[in-house]
């Protein structure tokens, strides 16, 4: 059977929905594109324009220099008015390289762009087959008549228009989510901002000083905290959660679980209360550095300000029902769920500090290493208002360390633990408070272990430079253990200098361990609800590391801080607010374009069977109560997943059907027959 | 109408079955039991019967130039059936459509005899719904942890392959015979589309996609790549080609087999299933012995087994066999009347011609309402490797339930 | 070994090989492999799918019937394919055809599944590589699949 026939005969395949019937008889241009020498140097483009010339429905097939110029692009609009050319095939480079430029220009003359064809005979063939040229120009006929095969049954897909819903979601009140809530409220949209624990503001509260410039963090969050806290278009809910997430781009439904703080908003933050709740727990925000009550404000510039009640730990003394002047403590408050209608969603759930006790010769938490702490503890202790009241002091015995060591990658760059990556933040942080702990007590010896210095940008070098100036000690090399004295008690960083070939043992007083910043807790779960994918490492997966950064992989979900990877204050509120833009955008204009490349099911295929709902990850498929499917055109991406998975060959992905396939595979795999395929 | 009805090779059942056509006013109906040595002569409508090897094609050209229509019956006849299972070991079964144009079919195994009727008066044929949709088995299509090989003879109302036993009722259309109404998960004998094991090869594959799959690093750009070992994926599937392509192996579009041939045919088919699967197959290939093939191959696993039966099973299997001579006077004498009632009260007890209801150890679903099923209700059992031997059935299972051997004596 | 020890008469077998590629991470990684002039063997022609997670046993089987010697699907890395688990499905598919060429006496080397990474040509090309040495392997032990028809 010659391949004519064959690509003739596909059409009686049963099974596998049938494409539409072409309304007008397809004429197809052909156009093999020179590349200069790129292509022509290695391909005998004249031949292989002589034979598209034989294919059928061809009605020109021609070859120059340069397709993508004025003149190519020219040439494919001239086909198209002068000789009814109604679908085009352009082979000359990658898809992404030209093939918009082509399918633009044929939009621009009335065609649907879907009906330009792009065989890429550079970068799969003139490029790759340099040394075989009689090979490649072979293939490139093949590639080509496939191409036609292909575009003879291409169908329109039409770009459809949806309203979208104006109002945006936050989840996460750190700085990133902070920032994104306030710029999309200053374009006028409704933020509800969900924030899972009691306050706003996440990591950036718990630091003391910010670098570079060793700002108070606190007075630089202050603005946006009351500014997101007050505006007008903001709804903060704090003690909140996730449950569900339905919808897809530009409409979502989202249902929020909200804890009760069991204190009323009248609550006037006296502290009565917490003054004689007779329970006390470890400080969470203050990284267990102090203690709080049952029921408490985590810190006093909190927002917001009314106090919680921490029900796990709460005895129901009563003592605060009683004790509250303004009978703001309410033990009856429930759990309430909301569901919120919206356009966008901004995650920006942040980071958590890694937990460097899975390190075994680090001793971290163990018994006998108190004074082996993190850096996020040590911004605790040094922070104004602290229990230590900003010293440094050993968690052992209240001291001054005579000397610190500052252990950086842990749980960074570090296979074993499964992080490969580097945080990239905490080079910049240690070198921080290296110097700030160096400057308090000129007499102590304060030293980091480093594999390498990470102080790339404007300012960091001259951070790590006026550290050295007052007198860090760096050293290279990966402490291999922390070891302690058992009588002495003293503690003794092991390490190689491995820049001159020395083993050294450091004495230390005080270890702090440079921890990562990795996931934070909950994140698969919501990002499971999300329907998002992550990285490897566990963080949210961006659309594209380059060109989209702040998009999820599922549209209409952005992401925005530490929850896209390890990032500074700095990082995180510019992405914030290009998050918040992007997101506001279709919410603005008020509509999206989507173009429909979507699955169709034929009912009478179709078996009932569910299994293309499975598949479908973006979770565009539902089932009617009659059991057939319905694909949600907007949440689609296209992927044709459900297509294999149906057992009748039912769904088909527009211009991807299998029919479509088999057309274009039947060039390019030789043509031959091997045993006579019995239909 | 001159109707002409040939038996090829095989197993006789779909041309058995013909004889209910046999004095219907309307038909002048010939039987032919040896094409090959018959004598031309124009007829309207020529039935093809049995399964087609590459030597019939001179027979079947001489039977199409004389015939105004041909109509395949069965799905040896147009799809290769189960005897093209033997083309995995070199055999060429192939469909009738490979040798003469123009042919109509009539899929099933049994093929349905109002469908032939259907055909043969080329009225339109009726619109038959899927399978599933009148499987009492509600399916959700979910990942399945686990597949599995033994059916839970308990679960009644889940779909089979949310079991994670493969049925291929997804591609089939309702059928008269419906093993499904007896425990056995749907083969395809009668495919609603084309490649339908291949398109259920996509299907079981994709709903296994929670099941680890073997992969590796390749050296070479050190990517990830499929590895060449064995996994759950493979291991749960002892024999994809049995169960997937059990009645269109040589329609699949699969590449003719290359395993050594035993030399016979029959054995051919069955070297390769599974233990489990066997009395399935024998109920299909034995025409009109298949009832004392099935039992005989139960009743030697049973026994070297010590799988007890009870009186009540062994009552029914002794009137399976009475039956069974009696059906075969009935061909002989080719009358529909006496072959009605024959096959009427085999379907009562074994389900269906294809003894969907003989299983091991008992019936998979009760026969009489006034019987206590628990009585004779077959049970999961065990594989146990070795060789059974009795008279003229001598099989060798593997650890694994594959028949690595397999003797039936022919007569 | 490399594909230049594989013999002439081998190669010579060694026409059509079909590469299915996702629009991501496989149709990338090929676009670098040629951006870089990386050399690959002429056979390799590349259809483009969204996803691997689109190709079927029916486009496998459609391209073997058609006169492929051998089929490949290139996908994004294990975990990261752009819609989610499509790479890992069509893994699962490939690995149940690839025991159904095994049960039918054929080698399995004929279909297989590889991973790619879009910024790095050379996992396009290893894989390429890959492929041809395991079907001059397959051919050399058990002839090729258009042997036996
Ligand atoms: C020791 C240390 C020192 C640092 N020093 C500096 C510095 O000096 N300068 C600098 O620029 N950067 C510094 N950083 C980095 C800085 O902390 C981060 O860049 C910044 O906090 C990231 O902000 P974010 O909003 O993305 O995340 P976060 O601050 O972590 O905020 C995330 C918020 O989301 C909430 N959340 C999480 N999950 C959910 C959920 N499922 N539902 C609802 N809400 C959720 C969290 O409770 C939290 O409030 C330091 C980091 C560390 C560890
Ligand atoms: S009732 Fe609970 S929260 Fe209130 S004071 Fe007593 S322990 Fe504290
Ligand atoms: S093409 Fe992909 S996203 Fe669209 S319905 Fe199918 S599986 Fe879902
Ligand atoms: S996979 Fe979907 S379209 Fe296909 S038969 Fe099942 S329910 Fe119908
Ligand atoms: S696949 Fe089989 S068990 Fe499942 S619903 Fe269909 S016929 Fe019933």
């Amino acid at each position: 059977m010659t391949v004519e026939e064959k690509v003739k005969k596909t059409d009686e395949i049963k099974g596998g929905a049938d494409s539409k019937e072409a309304e007008e008889e397809p004429r197809i241009g052909v156009f093999i594109c020179h590349c200069g020498h790129n292509i022509a140097g290695t391909v005998d483009v004249a031949k292989v324009a002589e034979y598209a010339k034989t294919l059928p429905n061809v009605v020109k097939a021609e070859h120059y220099m340069f397709m993508c110029s004025k003149p190519g692009v020219q040439m494919l609009k001239d086909s198209i008015e002068e000789l009814g050319v109604n679908r085009t095939v352009v082979a000359s480079c990658s898809k992404n390289q030209h093939g918009r430029t082509f399918a633009n220009a044929i939009q621009e003359e009335g065609l649907n762009k879907h009906r330009h064809q792009q065989v890429n005979i550079r970068e799969f063939n003139s490029w790759v087959h340099q040394k075989e040229k009689d090979k490649a120009t072979e293939k490139a006929k093949k590639l080509v008549e496939a191409g036609v095969n292909r575009a003879r049954k291409l169908e329109d897909v039409e770009t459809r228009r949806i309203a979208t819903t104006k109002a945006a979601l936050v989840i996460g009140a750190g700085i990133a989510g902070l920032r994104a809530s306030y710029d999309l409220a200053e374009l006028g949209i409704p933020v509800y901002l969900i924030e899972r624990l009691s306050t706003i503001g996440g990591h950036m509260t718990q630091l003391n000083k910010t670098f570079p410039t060793l700002e108070c963090p606190q007075c630089s969050i202050s603005p946006l905290t009351n500014g997101v806290a007050n505006h007008p278009l903001v709804e903060l809910y704090t003690n909140a959660q996730i449950k569900n997430v339905g919808g897809s781009m530009g409409n979502f439904e989202v249902e929020v679980e909200i804890k009760p703080r069991y204190v009323k908003d009248n609550c006037t933050s006296c502290g009565e209360c917490s003054a004689h709740c007779p329970v006390e727990v470890p400080s969470e925000w203050d990284s267990g550095m102090s203690i709080r009550k049952a029921i408490y404000k985590a810190y006093p510039q909190a927002i917001p300000a009314t106090f919680v009640r921490d029900k796990k730990n709460c005895i129901e003394c009563n003592t605060c029902v009683n004790i509250c002047p303004v009978k703001a403590v309410d033990f009856s408050m429930e759990t309430e769920t909301k569901t919120f209608k919206v356009g966008s969603i901004v995650v920006a759930a942040g980071y958590d500090e890694y937990d460097p006790s899975e390190i075994e010769p680090y001793h971290y938490g163990q018994k006998g290493f108190e004074d082996v702490i993190t850096q996020l503890k040590l911004e605790r202790m040094l922070a104004p208002g602290s229990l230590t009241n900003s010293q440094v002091l050993r968690p052992s015995d209240a001291k001054i360390p005579k000397s610190v060591v500052m252990i950086q990658c842990v749980g960074s760059r570090n296979d074993q633990v499964g992080n490969e990556y580097c945080t990239g933040v905490c080079c910049k942080f240690a070198i921080k408070n290296a110097r700030i702990v160096k400057e308090m007590y000129p007499d102590t010896d304060v030293t980091i272990c480093y594999i390498d210095v990470r102080t790339p940008g404007l300012n960091f070098e001259e951070l790590y430079k006026s550290a050295q100036e007052v007198g860090v000690r760096f050293i290279r090399g990966r402490p291999s253990e922390i070891v302690r004295d058992p009588i002495s008690g003293n503690l003794k960083v092991i390490v190689e200098d491995t820049l001159s070939m020395t083993p050294l043992q450091l004495k230390a007083d005080m270890v702090v361990l440079s921890a990562a910043m990795v996931p934070p807790e909950g994140i698969g779960p919501l990002g499971s609800k999300l329907q998002v994918l992550r990285s490897k490492e566990g963080f949210l997966k961006e659309f594209h590391i380059k060109m989209n950064p702040t998009l999820s992989s599922k549209g209409g979900i952005f992401i925005a801080g530490a929850i896209q990877g390890p990032k500074d204050i700095s990082e995180s509120v510019a992405q914030a607010g290009n998050a918040a833009a992007i997101a506001a955008a279709p919410l603005v204009k008020g509509y999206i374009e989507k173009e429909m490349l979507i699955p169709s099911v034929d009912l009478d295929l179709c078996v009932r069977c569910g299994l293309c709902k499975t598949v479908c990850a973006p979770a565009a498929i539902q089932i009617n109560d009659d059991g057939t499917p319905m694909v949600n055109e907007v949440a689609c991406k296209s992927c044709g997943m459900c297509m294999p998975a149906c057992p009748t060959g039912a769904i088909q992905l527009l211009n991807f059907s299998d029919k479509q396939l088999l057309d274009e595979i039947i060039p390019i795999a030789g043509g031959g027959a091997v045993c006579e395929d019995e239909l | 109408m001159d109707v002409r009805i040939f038996q090829f090779n095989g197993c006789n059942k779909c041309f058995n079955e013909t004889i209910l056509l046999n004095g219907e006013s309307k038909y002048k109906i010939e039987f032919i039991e040896d094409p090959k040595n018959w004598k031309e002569m124009k007829t309207d409508v020529s039935v093809i019967t049995g399964y087609l090897l590459p030597e019939d094609k001179d027979t079947l050209e001489k039977i199409k130039s004389n015939s105004k229509r041909v109509v395949g019956y069965g799905n040896c006849t147009t799809m290769g059936g189960i005897f093209a299972l033997a083309n995995q070991r070199g055999y060429e079964v192939s469909p009738l459509s490979s040798f003469i144009e123009e042919t109509e079919k009539v899929n099933g195994c049994l093929g349905e005899i109002e469908e032939l009727s259907v055909a043969i008066n080329s009225e339109a044929a009726p619109k038959l719904q899927n399978l599933c949709a009148v499987c009492a088995r509600e399916t959700t299509c979910d990942y399945l942890e686990s597949v599995h090989r033994q059916i839970e003879l308990e679960d009644e109302t889940t779909c089979f392959n949310d079991l994670g036993y493969l049925c291929n009722g997804f591609v089939a259309k309702e059928c008269k015979e419906r093993c499904i109404d007896y425990n056995a998960p749907c083969r395809g004998c009668k495919p609603i589309i084309d490649r339908s094991g291949i398109r259920m090869l996509g299907m079981f594959g994709t709903l296994m996609g929670n099941i680890e799959v073997a992969t590796e690093h390749s050296e070479l750009g050190a990517t990830d790549k499929l590895a060449d070992r064995d996994d759950d994926i493979t291991d749960s599937l002892p024999d994809v080609l049995g169960n997937f392509f059990r009645f269109t192996l040589s329609t699949s579009g699969l590449p003719r087999g290359r395993i050594p041939s035993s030399g016979n045919i029959l054995n051919d088919v069955f070297t390769g299933r599974l233990i489990e699967e066997l009395p399935l197959i024998s109920g299909l290939l034995g025409g009109n012995r298949s009832i004392s093939l099935t039992l005989k191959i139960i009743e030697t696993y049973e026994t070297a087994n010590s799988i007890e039966v009870s009186e009540q099973t062994k009552k029914y299997r002794k009137e399976l066999l009475d039956l069974e001579s009696q059906l075969q006077e009935a061909i002989k004498s080719k009358d529909p009347k006496q072959y009605k009632k024959i096959t009427d009260e085999i379907r009562k007890i074994g389900g269906n011609m294809n003894l969907s209801n003989v299983y091991f150890g008992g019936f998979k679903a009760q026969i009489d309402d006034k019987d206590n099923f628990e009585d004779y209700k077959a049970h999961v059992f065990d594989v146990v490797e070795g060789t059974y031997k009795n008279g003229s059935v001598e099989f060798t299972i593997d650890p694994i339930g594959i028949v690595k051997e397999i003797k039936i004596k022919e007569g | 070994m490399s594909c230049e020890d594989i013999e002439p008469e081998v190669m010579e077998k060694i026409q059509d090989i079909v590469v299915f590629m996702c629009n991501e991470c496989g149709q990338g990684s090929a676009n670098t492999a040629g951006v870089a002039r990386m050399a690959y063997n002429p056979a390799i022609r590349i259809v483009r799918v969204q996803c691997t997670g689109q190709v079927g046993p029916i486009q496998i089987m459609d391209a073997l019937n058609n006169g492929a010697d051998a089929v490949a699907c290139v996908g994004c890395c294990l975990g990261a394919c752009h819609f989610f688990n499509g790479n890992i499905l069509s893994m699962h598919r490939i690995k149940l055809l690839k025991k159904v060429f095994k049960e039918l006496g054929y080698s399995d080397q004929f279909v297989n599944q590889y991973t790619s990474r879009a910024a790095e040509g050379e996992t396009a090309v290893g894989d390429f590589e890959d492929l041809v040495i395991r079907l001059s392997n397959a051919i050399r032990e058990e002839g090729t699949i258009k042997d036996g028809c």
